[in-house]
């Protein structure tokens, strides 16, 4: 059997419910677990990592002009 | 700092040219659509001239508004953000720079071509094989100056933003290189490798993804970093952008096919593509609701700050876009919507609203940053925000009203059951003064990208006499991983003990905190995501033979035809006419009988258009005489009364390359396009035929000496389009297959 014959004869009409089941599904499980209120601390962690640089606004003095407030 | 630091300082020298060159564009691509949509109302604003029409200048503005506006908009903020966040400079100053001037070459290299009918006329694929050559070089020097600054990070976790980059960075890539493989016959034209509707699904494929990971995930990076920057809050929910990240890339690139509902498409690409549109609309949201919701308790900082107003706005527009587009994707809203100016009102109330407000927001915060001194006019910047957003406004509503009155008025039957608007050119009067409003909104909207330009040029002109350099210490990663691990509770019983960790891995997403620090683990199930979904739908398109039933009648176009089609192509005709009619009664009213997939077999690319400014033309072919063409093409609103399709006179003028027809021809039959004998002789069979279409416009009365001119070849084409299902299928063929249709028609 050629690959051809074999998806032809695949049945793609339930292609689309198939998938939607599948990922919805999918979908599901991924957003309960990660929804969980676990690694709280790590994620909060994580969720700062922009702050972690200086980049006030630098004045044609040198001086900072605003500062991070957080 | 401990001994081991190392002491860096940030390349904002790149950042400063993408900034500057973004908003710069911005004006040249906002420019151009406000001419276009002027010369949608007055069709003479194109002056005669073959540059100024509507066909050719309509790729300029969708490109660079896409890759010349937006794509040096997220250069600068993946520039910008990713340094910092990775604690590290650029990997490569010289790559840098020559991804920027590279950059830079390829937009003014689409400005010399496009006006000038060098197109593949695939729509935000337009430029020719050699550009795209380009581009690939500059994207993946892009990609390995990126990836380098990954790897010499400082940092071990990559944050949200870069999840995003890195999305973007190499699902680009695979868009780009697959829907442009093509066939060079010149330096500056080619054939798609793939014909009618494998062309059509690779296309909107690409067209699709290209919306989704060049204009929607690098801005949702730049919105992970920017805007809790400017709000001076980390973002509302890690957890989520985990979820929304990884839901978007998977399900976002499976909704092409909704481009593409009813026509020859199978049925099964268009349900899957429709489904999983309607599934984006959670992580669409998902972006959405952590974007605003980052702002709880700050939101009195928006009524004082531009930037947030700028980035709220943004979002904002990014959620109606969002819940908008799934909505058109379902098949009986997309049978009334697509063709129509509906679609023109929801890009651009996602390419004005969320990628032009998110880039005016980065640039205003920016600036003062970037330049070291003061923004030159908050003021300006506010005026800039409310001309704007108005400006958006106005443009959306007047072309979402005119979008749903062409398609009421498309499928429209009197009481006789007869068609209640026959002639197409009824709906084009009718909306005209829609037209106009958008028009002024266009204007308010190019406004606010000048005060913009004037803004961020006028806080570098102030800028210092030399910018300071910050030098920032951090210290190299180490080599093994010895932070926190999360903790897992081990089952008793021993033989539970593997699947017990397997299942505390995956609850506790110990799993996306170990790929947060493992880069190239993170990228290849990126690579994974997407191609998975793109081999689902490309692979049974291309090898179930059921998807493109044969039809014996059906022959390649005459050299002449073929020629003729390079002109249709060229002039960009597909921007305002589809070749598409639908199995909707309307359409088969209006047009004549529905397109079926046999007949684009030899379509290298497919011209399916996405929208009908003027009429369908799949079955023009036989509707009316040569004549009728020559005049119609010479001034349409002579033939037309009302029509707002600009003159094409100079297609009577200018001569007709026949040196070139040979290369097009050999070309098509390596494609394998069954030339048969026609390889060998197609100049001579060229002029016959053209003798012939020029012999009968002038019995009819029309302007002799034509044989030589393009029209006959446009002539040509536009009579063939649709006719071969009419015709006797062929009683045998010859021994190299279909047989040319010999002297056409």
């Amino acid at each position: 059997m050629s690959l051809t014959e074999a998806i032809g004869g695949a049945g793609l009409a339930v292609y689309a419910e198939a998938a939607l089941i599948l990922f919805f599904a999918a979908f599901v499980a991924v957003a309960i677990q990660v929804m969980r209120k676990i690694e709280t601390k790590a994620l909060d962690e994580r969720s700062q990592l922009p702050f972690g640089q200086d980049d006030e606004i630098i004045t044609a003095r040198g001086t900072p002009e605003a500062k991070r407030d957080v | 700092m401990s001994g081991t630091s190392e002491r860096f300082v940030y390349d904002d020298a790149s950042v400063r040219k993408f900034a500057i060159a973004s908003i710069s564009w911005g004006l040249v691509a906002t420019l151009v659509g406000l001419l276009l949509a002027i010369d949608l109302v007055v069709p003479s604003m194109s002056f005669g001239l073959p540059f100024l029409t509507f066909g050719r200048l309509r790729p300029l503005h969708t490109n660079a508004a896409i890759f010349a506006f937006a794509g040096n908009a997220i250069f600068a903020a993946i520039y910008y953000s990713s340094q910092r966040l990775l604690k590290a400079r650029m990997w490569s100053d010289k790559l840098s720079n020559f991804h920027f001037w590279g950059w830079q070459a390829i937009i003014v290299s689409a400005a010399l071509t496009l006006p000038f009918g060098i197109t593949q006329s695939k729509e935000y694929a337009e430029l020719e094989w050699p550009i795209d050559i380009a581009i690939a070089v500059v994207w993946v020097a892009f990609a390995v100056n990126f990836f380098g600054t990954i790897a010499t990070r400082r940092e071990r976790h990559l944050y949200v933003a870069i999840w995003f980059y890195i999305a973007t960075i190499v699902t680009v890539a695979i868009l780009h290189i697959f829907n442009n493989l093509a066939l060079p016959v010149t330096f500056t034209k080619s054939y798609s490798i793939y014909a009618g509707i494998q062309d059509a699904l690779m296309q909107w494929w690409y067209g699709h993804n290209a919306v989704a990971f060049f204009l929607t995930t690098p801005f949702l990076g730049l919105m992970y970093y920017f805007l809790p920057k400017a709000a001076n809050r980390p973002v509302f929910s890690y957890r989520l952008s985990i979820l929304h990240f990884w839901s978007l890339v998977f399900i976002y690139i499976w909704a092409g096919p909704h481009h593409l509902h009813y026509t020859s498409l199978p049925e099964w690409a268009s349900t899957l593509g429709m489904v999983f549109s309607l599934m984006l609309w959670m992580p669409s949201w998902g972006g959405m609701i952590n974007g605003l919701f980052t702002l709880r308790g700050a939101w009195n900082k928006v009524a004082e700050d531009p930037v947030l107003k700028f980035f709220v706005v943004g979002i904002t527009f990014y959620g109606m876009a969002t819940f908008e587009g799934p909505m058109l994707s379902i098949k009986s809203v997309n049978a009334l919507s697509h063709y129509t100016d509906w679609t023109i009102a929801h890009v651009h109330s996602g390419a004005l609203g969320w990628n032009g407000f998110m880039t005016f927001g980065m640039l205003y915060w920016l600036a003062p940053r970037l330049f070291q001194t003061k923004l030159w006019s908050k003021k300006l910047a506010e005026v800039h925000f409310w001309v704007g957003t108005i400006g958006i406004l106005f443009y959306i509503v007047a072309i979402y009203a005119a979008g749903v009155t062409q398609g009421l008025m498309w499928r429209a039957f009197d009481e006789t059951g007869r068609l209640a608007y026959p002639d197409f050119v009824e709906t084009v009067v009718r909306i005209a003064p829609m037209y106009w409003v958008r028009a002024l909104g266009g204007l308010m909207f190019v406004s606010g990208v000048v005060m913009c330009l004037v803004n961020v040029l006028m806080t570098w002109k102030n800028r210092p006499a030399k910018y300071e350099e910050p030098v920032h210490e951090a210290p190299p990663l180490e080599k093994e991983y010895a932070g926190e691990e999360p903790k897992l509770v081990y089952p008793a019983h021993p033989t539970m003990m593997e699947l017990g960790y397997d299942i505390q891995y995956f609850t506790k997403a110990a799993w996306h905190r170990v790929w947060e620090r493992k880069p190239l683990k993170f990228t290849l199930w990126v690579v994974a995501s997407v191609s998975i979904a793109s081999l689902f739908e490309i692979i049974p398109t291309f090898l179930i033979r059921s998807n493109v039933p044969s039809i014996a009648s059906v022959k390649p176009y005459t050299p002449l035809e073929l020629a003729g089609r390079d002109i249709y192509v060229s002039e960009g005709c597909y921007n305002c006419h589809s070749q598409m009619v639908r199995p909707i009664r309307a359409e088969t009213e209006r047009y004549g009988e529905y397109s079926k997939p046999g007949e684009f077999v030899y379509d290298h690319p497919f011209q399916w258009g996405s929208r009908r400014i003027g009429p369908d033309l799949h079955r023009v072919g036989g509707k009316y005489p040569d004549l009728w063409h020559v005049r119609h093409m010479e001034d349409p609103a002579s033939m037309t009364p009302g029509s707002i399709m600009p003159k094409y006179a100079w297609m009577l003028s200018d001569d007709l390359d026949f040196g070139a027809i040979q290369g097009k021809v050999d070309a098509m039959a390596m494609l394998g396009v069954p030339y048969g004998d026609a390889v060998n002789h197609s100049v001579d069979m060229a002029h016959a035929q053209a003798k012939k279409i020029a012999a009968g416009v002038a019995e009819q009365g029309g302007p002799k000496g034509l044989e030589t001119k393009k029209i006959v070849a446009l002539v040509a084409y536009l009579q063939r389009l649709g006719t071969d299902i009419k015709a006797a299928p062929p009683v045998e063929e010859g021994p190299g297959g279909a047989k040319v249709a010999e002297g056409g028609r």
